[in-house]
């Protein structure tokens, strides 16, 4: 049994719960439906999204020094990081020539990638998360669930226990207007106290050498706004061309990730205010590689928007936890074969082949189309499950020999169901077998029994 | 034109009175149709399993099966978008008198009376409440119907089809193309995940009101068939072709 | 060779064929009464719109909007009644029982979003007011982002730029809508 396939089994055999949380998310996906459906151009939109990022991806060195070059010229502190340990690094160099140690973070997929915040803490830096979400998982010590609702699969009384125990909120209170309001005032004064402020970047503007973060919480502007330090920190694919590309992935992305016409605050940051210093770092960590992948480079097309996590009947089934990847969903399984086919090729297995998530993606990324591309490679990487591969040889045979199925086929109906309708058969954990009492269709015909 | 059926071989085995309901509603619309005999498998599940290179050989077979026809024409979606979208990398291109490849002259059988044959009239009647089941592969990839996450204005070709079946009620579950779960090899390998999909879905299919199921894919109707009887549940499966030729 | 140069090197050596500037020609959502469409999307963001009638004083608009003239941080001449934000000495001290007074550049009517270009020495009041009022002039509204990055009120240079879509808010617990996560509690467009 896959990695997925065990985890998910732990996660659906508390049916209420599975039902839960398949529910929430598939809310989340209505609302992108209703979102998609009011827009005339929706499509058009989409095509537009896909064919800017494959233009920028063929032209990404270009466009990165570009962007470079013009956000240096407005004051931004430009560096570049190979890797985790490179970019953890000039983080943390950044911040020893500043001074100070509390850092305040906005949601940064990356920094989960390259596991900044542990690496921080344990040179004595605080690394407060500051989206409302993030922070729970923080607190409860687990990773994020979501790359967009990073504590969907936690009920609002496990959050009103953590916040009592953390925040001293009353006991029993779990309403969640109570526990969000109670976060506020928690996560002010970290604000208000913090040295150096972090934030990912949703688009980097080549053309203007500006770059765009999307919150609805605020939380990224709040640190901005009270910090002297910004480090903002993108993987390379980030980079857009211009202001027009920006127009386009603004539509696309909230109505795309959570259903909303628009995230409440959509910032650009294009120069430092007086006094104070803005860094970017531009983080490869295997995209360079991912780029010189012809099959499955459309995945640096993606934005980051979670839509497909929120369709996917599998992820919606199996909890984020399910994948060993820090991403879960379609995404998840790609980018962790990106990563590691022999670390994360336990996660291919959780997808059905329904493609529903290649149709959501704002930026047509063929997410299901390249989970059937990876599963024809694992054979040949040596990451295979035995037991399928055994099937799929032993089925092949049969089929491959149209006397030797048939012949099979013919003894079926009189084997005892029994022996095949049991519980040490797969099929049979949540279905009865079909019926074999009937001669086949080919037989039929042979028999000149089908009426001509 | 020549026809052919394609039989897959699930449907072969399992479900031999859809491969008659499909020969006879084919006849009845004035279609020359053709059975090749002993067809097996098209090769999907190794594919999809991740062995397309285990798929090849199947696919030369029916190549081969069906080189001499028009049309060849499936009672299953899956099976038939894998022929279209899966041989063309797959396989050599046969090219008898001139013929293209298989994966240009393969439909799904709804398919193909809807945009082939165009019948203004379906001699058929079920006096019963139906629920389409909108697979995935029928719909994302053959376009039976509009996916429910593209702007594209509303279609069915199932429900079109349907429509012109006297005394028929027609429904679709909320979530409308949601995955039934059951993926082929996914099935078995995710059994847990697979059961639960099956349950939400045949559950979607029951709110309805719906007598029975119905669909273009005999693999979705066989999994929720066995959770139907798993959970002895009160709503049963129908192909849509043994629908579009009842008198009842 | 530097980390800066390897990147690159590899980049300019992935193989990938360069691929055209989409022109994104299509047509774009246009709305009959850009103005009603913007009031409905502001709405559904959680901002309220109101309209500054004509013969109103900044005063009696202030009373209309319930809020207390020493509230008030705005470095706007017309309502110049309480803290201007670029005479604080040091923003972590103004607390956050404030409502920030602001004019925005122009309105987004598929959103409701308000473009604001840094207007003060420091953008925090922007983010940490408990209050935002929001003037903008209703013929400067376009239909959708697209229109926006390409208005001429949509300037190249500034320091920080915001568009902002109603009250701040979250729905990280179980996906219950909360306004005011971190920023505004509320936010108000006066309509001019």
């Amino acid at each position: 049994m896959s990695s997925h396939s065990k985890a998910a089994r732990r996660f659906v055999a508390n049916r209420e719960r599975t039902a839960w949380h398949d529910k929430a998310l598939y809310i989340v996906r209505s609302k992108r439906d209703r979102m998609a459906q009011s827009l005339p151009e929706w499509e058009q939109l989409r095509e537009a999204a896909s064919q800017i990022k494959q233009h920028t991806l063929s032209h990404l060195a270009d466009y990165l020094e570009k962007f470079e070059r013009n956000a240096t010229a407005n004051g931004i502190v430009v560096h570049w990081a190979a890797d985790a340990a490179e970019l953890n690094r000039t983080v943390e160099d950044i911040i020893r020539q500043h001074g100070g140690n509390k850092l305040v973070k906005s949601k940064s997929m990356l920094s989960e990638e390259c596991e900044l915040t542990p690496y921080l803490e344990e040179r004595g830096i605080e690394a407060v998360e500051t989206d409302l979400g993030e922070r729970i998982m923080q607190l409860m010590h687990c990773p994020p669930s979501h790359i967009v609702l990073p504590a969907i699969h936690v009920k609002r009384e496990e959050v009103g226990e953590l916040f009592e125990r953390e925040l001293g909120t009353e006991v029993g209170n779990s309403d969640p207007t109570y526990l969000t309001h109670a976060a506020r005032r928690h996560l002010r004064d970290k604000f208000l106290t913090a040295d150096i402020s972090m934030t990912g970047v949703n688009f980097a503007i080549a053309e203007e050498g500006a770059f765009a973060v999307c919150t609805n919480e605020g939380n990224a502007d709040m640190g901005t706004s009270f910090t002297d330090l910004h480090i903002a920190i993108m993987g390379l694919e980030k980079v857009i061309p211009d202001y027009a590309s920006l127009g386009v992935f603004t539509r696309l992305l909230a109505r795309s990730a959570t259903g909303q016409a628009v995230t409440t605050y959509t910032s650009i940051y294009r120069r430092p205010e007086e006094g104070k210093q803005i860094h970017v770092i531009i983080v490869d960590n295997g995209r360079t590689k991912s780029l010189h992948n012809e099959a499955h480079r459309n995945m640096l097309k993606c934005i980051r928007c979670g839509a497909c996590m929120n369709t996917c009947p599998v992820y919606r089934r199996s909890g984020g936890y399910s994948y060993s990847y820090f991403i879960p969903g379609p995404l998840g399984i790609n980018l962790g074969m990106l990563r590691s086919p022999e670390q994360y090729g336990g996660n291919a297995s959780g997808c059905s082949l329904c493609y529903s998530c290649s149709n959501v993606c704002p930026a047509k990324v063929n997410l299901g189309e390249q989970i059937y591309a990876w599963r024809q490679e694992m054979d040949s990487l040596g990451v295979a499950a035995k037991s399928k591969k055994a099937m799929v040889k032993a089925m092949n045979l049969i089929m491959r020999h149209r006397g030797i199925f048939y012949a099979g086929v013919g003894t079926l109906p009189y084997v005892p169901r029994f022996v095949y309708n049991n519980r040490f058969n797969p099929w049979c954990e949540a279905r009865e077998m079909p019926h074999f009492d009937t001669k086949s269709f080919n037989t039929l015909w042979k028999q000149g029994k089908i009426k001509r | 034109m020549k026809v052919a059926l394609f039989i897959p071989c699930y449907v072969n085995v399992l479900y031999p009175q859809v491969g008659e309901a499909s020969y006879r509603l084919l006849r009845s619309l004035g279609i020359d149709v053709d059975y090749p005999l002993d067809q097996t498998c098209c090769g999907q599940p190794m594919a999809n399993a991740g062995y397309e290179a285990d798929a090849k050989p199947l696919a030369e077979r029916m190549e081969r099966l069906f080189a001499d026809y028009d049309y060849v024409v499936g009672p299953s979606a899956s099976c038939v978008s894998f022929v279209r979208e899966g041989y063309p990398h797959l396989v050599e291109h046969h090219h008898n008198d001139g013929r293209p490849c298989l994966a240009e002259r393969i439909y799904e059988l709804c398919e193909f009376i809807h945009d082939v044959v165009k019948p203004e009239h379906i001699d058929a009647s079920f006096h019963h409440k139906v629920s389409i089941h909108n697979s995935c592969h029928g719909v994302r990839h053959l376009g039976l119907s509009a996916p429910s996450e593209l702007n594209i204005p509303y279609y069915s070709k199932l429900r079109a089809l349907l429509e012109k079946v006297e005394g028929i009620e027609i429904f679709e579950p909320q979530r409308r193309d949601e995955c039934c779960g059951f993926g082929g090899m996914f099935a078995i390998e995710e059994s847990a995940v697979s059961g639960c999909m099956g349950h939400d879905k045949v559950h979607d299919h029951i709110s309805t009101g719906a007598e029975y199921i119905t669909g273009a894919d005999s693999s979705c109707l066989m999994h929720m068939q066995g959770v139907i009887e798993k959970e002895g549940l009160a709503i049963r499966t129908k192909h849509i072709v043994e629908i579009l030729t009842a008198n009842e | 060779m530097s980390t800066r140069e390897d990147i690159l090197n590899r980049l300019r050596n992935s193989g990938m064929e360069p691929q055209p500037k989409p022109t994104l020609d299509f047509e774009r959502l246009k709305f009959e009464s850009p103005e009603e469409a913007f009031c409905r999307s502001a709405e559904l963001s959680g901002a309220s719109v109101v309209e500054w009638h004509e013969g109103l004083t900044p005063e009696q608009l202030l009373v209309e909007l319930d809020v207390e003239p020493c509230e008030i941080l705005s470095a706007l001449p017309d309502f110049n009644f309480g803290r201007n934000p670029d005479c604080v000495a040091d923003y972590h001290e103004l607390g956050d029982r404030y409502t920030a007074i602001l004019e925005a550049r122009f309105g987004v009517a598929e959103n409701g979003a308000v473009w604001l270009p840094q207007q003060m020495r420091h953008k925090a009041p922007l983010f940490a007011a408990e209050r935002l009022v929001i003037l903008l002039d209703r013929t400067a509204i376009v239909a959708t982002m697209q229109d926006a990055v390409e208005h001429p009120l949509f300037e190249r240079d500034f320091i920080h730029g915001c568009f902002v879509a109603g009250p701040s808010k979250t729905a990280d617990i179980e996906q219950a809508l909360v306004i005011g996560a971190h920023g505004a509690m509320g936010v108000t467009i006066v309509l001019k």
